[in-house]
């Protein structure tokens, strides 16, 4: 800083607005925690969701105050746990230093993370359902959450969007076949009889107008012998009375059981049966407890998947999957390698190429730069933002047009002192008639945002968010935080190649003070 | 005033060659488009409906087995391709939309049992329902992104200025899907979703670019009448050519640096960044050259041009 003269800008509030907003980004983006804290929360993210959930709760009874806490306190407890859970599918670990971590919080998509975003149609069934309403829709979305929930995936997300989709997220799913086999059927189990169609002259099966909706409680348990698993029920009170009577009225006839129209018999290939193969069970006695089985050749996972689907229930219509998008881990870890070196690579080459040009004020645009890089990704944590591959590629083009407004600034400094201003005055003229120009690019820049937002599928808002966020900071850096950099800069200092119009005009220089 | 870098008004039959150099065949590639595909550009699944599967097998695999492979698997007429990733070889399947799972499940299988296991690294489906509803809202979202431009700049400059600037933002949405075009019939590349959001943040750039020109050749029409004496031609009155010759040398170095700028970071993305969003990058990168070179010459010419032919070369101050 400058010696006796620079009093005005001591009183200045620019610089202190500087160093707050550096603060603030540094204590925001990054984090220091214990190493035995950090492992802990890896091992606890590690956990299937049903063996974090034991878990949690014997920490909980671990508390040394367990036995005074109410049960507000015991649910806050929970939440902290397993928010630390969650937290550490969103860490990246920057450094260890003396048995402490360093690491950033920042959200990665799942292009990066690995994962499945689905959208699901809900299909119109008519007769009995002729219309998608916003019933239909909110009990489509319960099964569905019910479904996903049993997948055991951390951090899934299920969201409406439109009048008839919904939007599933599921990070770092290891199968998305499977969930997307066990999401995308409607699971109506149906229990039929055989009948006699006069017409045809064949048997056919008839409904009974029992479902899976009448049951109380599904469950998968082995088969005595042959490796085979059966699937166990138990009917709610109304549904046992209707499932006495038809075996009842059955006894020595057949029992069809239906899944989505398909028998549940499985064949050789693991298949279903065809219908016309299908011989039903024979009702032996009538069965009044309210309770049965379905055996029909499954593996343990096939059996285990019809009981999740009874137990989250039928989905009121057939669902259809629009649009599937899934990356392996695999691709993720290299989408995120190739972004960090050429986002370095991108922002280094920026800084030399601002040096290489304009000197010292170059220096000080690329001091902008980096406060403007921690201020964008702290923004970003805060928020948070979702950060996809898109949404990198939107905050790296923002750096290149971050250093626009500095450039465009430092070119109409130039001018001015080629025009015979002084030092401080130029640089001053400099911004201000600059900042027109740079406030008309960033509004075009935010319009174009901005549709982007509203139009765009998610991989489009995500670089739309990243770009806006970046334009809008890019203001603050390039203009409040070099302005206030430039004046920190001793007079004595060559820039602009202003020295030599110092010389000449040594007056004009103090001008300023 | 600084020395004069590039005489625009004199060479602007250049300027507009170059353009013309660019944008015609384009134009061609735009239309054999059309009548090969149907649409202006070689559209990816995002709009036409389908799926890309992205397979690492654990051994090597022929491209002919997984060929075989899918015309087994009822898939006959899809295309297959050898990509790598991160040094792995990684093959590239793209089929119709595999709506029906169980399809899906059946080709996994079957490229299993032929070619050994794999890892997924990428599954993208866009069911042929959805596709159209999505080129559509792009388009949508592009044409608003145009209104809002020109009701932007017909709101900052006058008639003739905003007319110039929008000729100039159309040369580079159509420089850019002139080369797409080209690109989608010379090696197969597809335009997606994000190919709009490239359109997007260009369209903005181009005009922001020329807003910067414009707003000095209007700071500076003042000096137009203004004597000026020249070695060469001795004393003479500026006209307006002369003013936006000199205002265009005035912001060169400004344009010329923030574009590069810009292509330094877009290059580094685009040679390093992850594959799936490199056509997006080139998109940019397109752009971005484009819409500095409309908006330092095509631009800045056409405005000279409109003034000199509506005032038959006698223009006044404005």
């Amino acid at each position: 800083m400058a010696k006796k003269g620079s009093g005005p800008l001591i009183r200045d509030w620019k610089p202190v607005l500087v160093l707050i907003a550096l603060g603030w980004s540094l204590i925001t983006l990054f984090h220091v925690e214990p190493q035995k804290t950090v492992d802990d929360w890896i091992k606890l993210s590690e956990l299937p969701a049903d063996a974090l959930r034991v878990e949690v709760d014997k920490r909980i009874q671990a508390l040394p105050n367990f036995a005074k806490m109410n049960e507000y306190a015991k649910e806050d407890a929970q939440k902290r746990l397993m928010d630390e859970a969650s937290l550490a599918n969103n860490i990246q670990i920057l450094g260890h230093v003396n048995g402490y971590v360093i690491f950033t919080n920042l959200k990665l998509g799942l292009d990066l993370r690995g994962g499945s975003q689905l959208v699901l149609q809900a299909l119109p069934s008519p007769p009995q359902v002729p219309e998608i309403t916003p019933e239909v829709m909110r009990g489509v979305e319960t099964v569905i959450n019910n479904r996903i929930n049993s997948l055991g995936v951390s951090e899934t997300l299920v969201q409406r969007s439109g009048k008839d989709r919904l939007i599933v997220e599921l990070p770092g799913i290891k199968d998305p076949q499977q969930a997307k086999d066990r999401i995308g059927t409607t699971a109506l189990l149906e229990f039929k009889e055989l009948d006699f169609d006069p017409k045809l002259g064949t048997p056919y099966w008839k409904s009974v107008n029992l479902t899976g909706a009448d049951f109380k409680h599904a469950q998968a348990s082995p088969m005595v012998s042959g490796g085979l698993w059966r699937v166990g029920f138990e009917f709610k009170p109304d549904g046992a009375k209707k499932f006495g009577e038809l075996t009842t009225r059955l006894v020595g006839k057949q029992i069809g059981i239906f899944l989505d129209g398909e028998p549940t018999d499985r064949g050789a290939d693991g298949r279903p049966v065809p219908v016309s193969e299908y011989r039903g069970v024979t009702v032996r006695e009538p069965i009044l407890g309210g309770t049965g089985e379905i055996t029909g050749n499954f593996t343990k996972e096939q059996a285990v998947d019809l009981s999740v689907k009874l137990n989250a229930g039928a989905l009121p219509v057939p669902v259809k999957i629009l649009e599937e998008r899934t990356v392996g881990a695999t691709l993720g870890q290299d989408s995120i390698h190739k972004s960090l070196v050429a986002g370095g690579v991108g922002i280094a080459l920026v800084m030399v190429f601002m040096i290489a040009i304009y000197g010292v004020p170059g220096l000080i645009a690329d001091t902008a730069l980096i406060l403007y890089t921690l201020a964008t990704l702290a923004i970003f944590e805060a928020v948070p933002v979702t950060l996809t591959l898109a949404g990198i590629a939107g905050f790296i083009l923002s750096i290149g047009m971050a250093v626009d407004a500095n450039i465009l600034i430092f070119e109409r400094t130039k001018e001015e002192l080629r025009n015979g201003k002084g030092l401080y005055t130029a640089i001053e003229n400099g911004f201000g008639r600059a900042f027109t120009s740079i406030f008309d690019s960033n509004v075009n820049s935010m319009i174009a945002c901005g549709v982007m937002m509203m139009f765009g599928t998610s991989i489009v808002k995500g670089f739309a968010v990243t770009l806006a966020i970046g334009v809008a900071v890019s203001m603050f850096t390039a203009i409040t935080a070099t302005r206030a950099l430039l004046h920190l800069v001793p007079r004595s200092v060559n820039m602009f190649g202003s020295t030599l119009a110092d010389k000449k005009k040594p007056v004009k220089a103090k001008e300023a003070v | 005033m600084s020395k004069v870098g590039v005489d625009l008004v004199k060479y602007r039959w250049l300027w507009f060659g170059i353009s013309g150099v660019i944008l015609i065949p384009g134009i061609v590639g735009i239309i054999m488009c059309l009548e090969r595909f149907h649409a202006p550009l070689k559209l990816g699944i995002d709009f036409t409906g389908g799926s890309i599967l992205q397979y690492q097998f654990e051994k090597k695999a022929n491209l002919e087995d997984v060929r075989q492979v899918l015309d087994q698997s009822n898939l006959a007429g899809s295309q297959v391709q050898q990509a790598e990733v991160s040094g792995q070889d990684v093959v590239v399947m793209r089929t119709r939309a595999l709506d029906d799972e169980a399809e899906k499940r059946k080709l996994d299988d079957n490229l299993k049992a032929k070619l050994g296991d794999f890892k997924v690294l990428s599954v993208d489906k866009v069911s042929a329902t959805i596709g159209p509803e999505l080129l559509q809202s792009g388009l949508v979202a592009m044409l608003i992104t145009f209104a809002m431009m020109v009701g932007y700049i017909s709101y900052r400059f006058k008639f003739d200025f905003a007319i110039c600037a929008i000729v100039a933002l159309v040369h580079d949405v159509v420089a850019l899907c002139g080369i797409f075009a080209l690109l989608g019939l010379a090696i197969g590349t597809e335009v997606d979703s994000l190919f709009i959001s490239a359109i997007l943040t260009v369209i903005g750039f181009s005009v922001h670019d020329t807003i910067v020109v414009f707003d000095r050749i209007r700071e500076n029409t003042k000096h137009v009448g203004s004597k000026v004496k020249s070695t060469e031609q001795g004393e003479y009155k500026k006209t307006f050519g002369d003013v936006a010759n000199d205002s265009v040398n005035q912001t060169l170095a400004r344009s010329i640096y923030t574009s590069l700028t810009v292509i330094i970071t877009l290059s580094a993305l685009y040679l390093l960044g992850g594959t799936t969003t490199r056509d997006f990058v080139l998109a940019m990168l397109i752009g971005v050259i484009s819409g500095t070179y409309s908006s330092i010459f095509n631009a800045s010419c056409l405005l000279v041009l409109w003034r000199e032919l509506r005032v038959g070369r006698k223009v006044k101050p404005a």
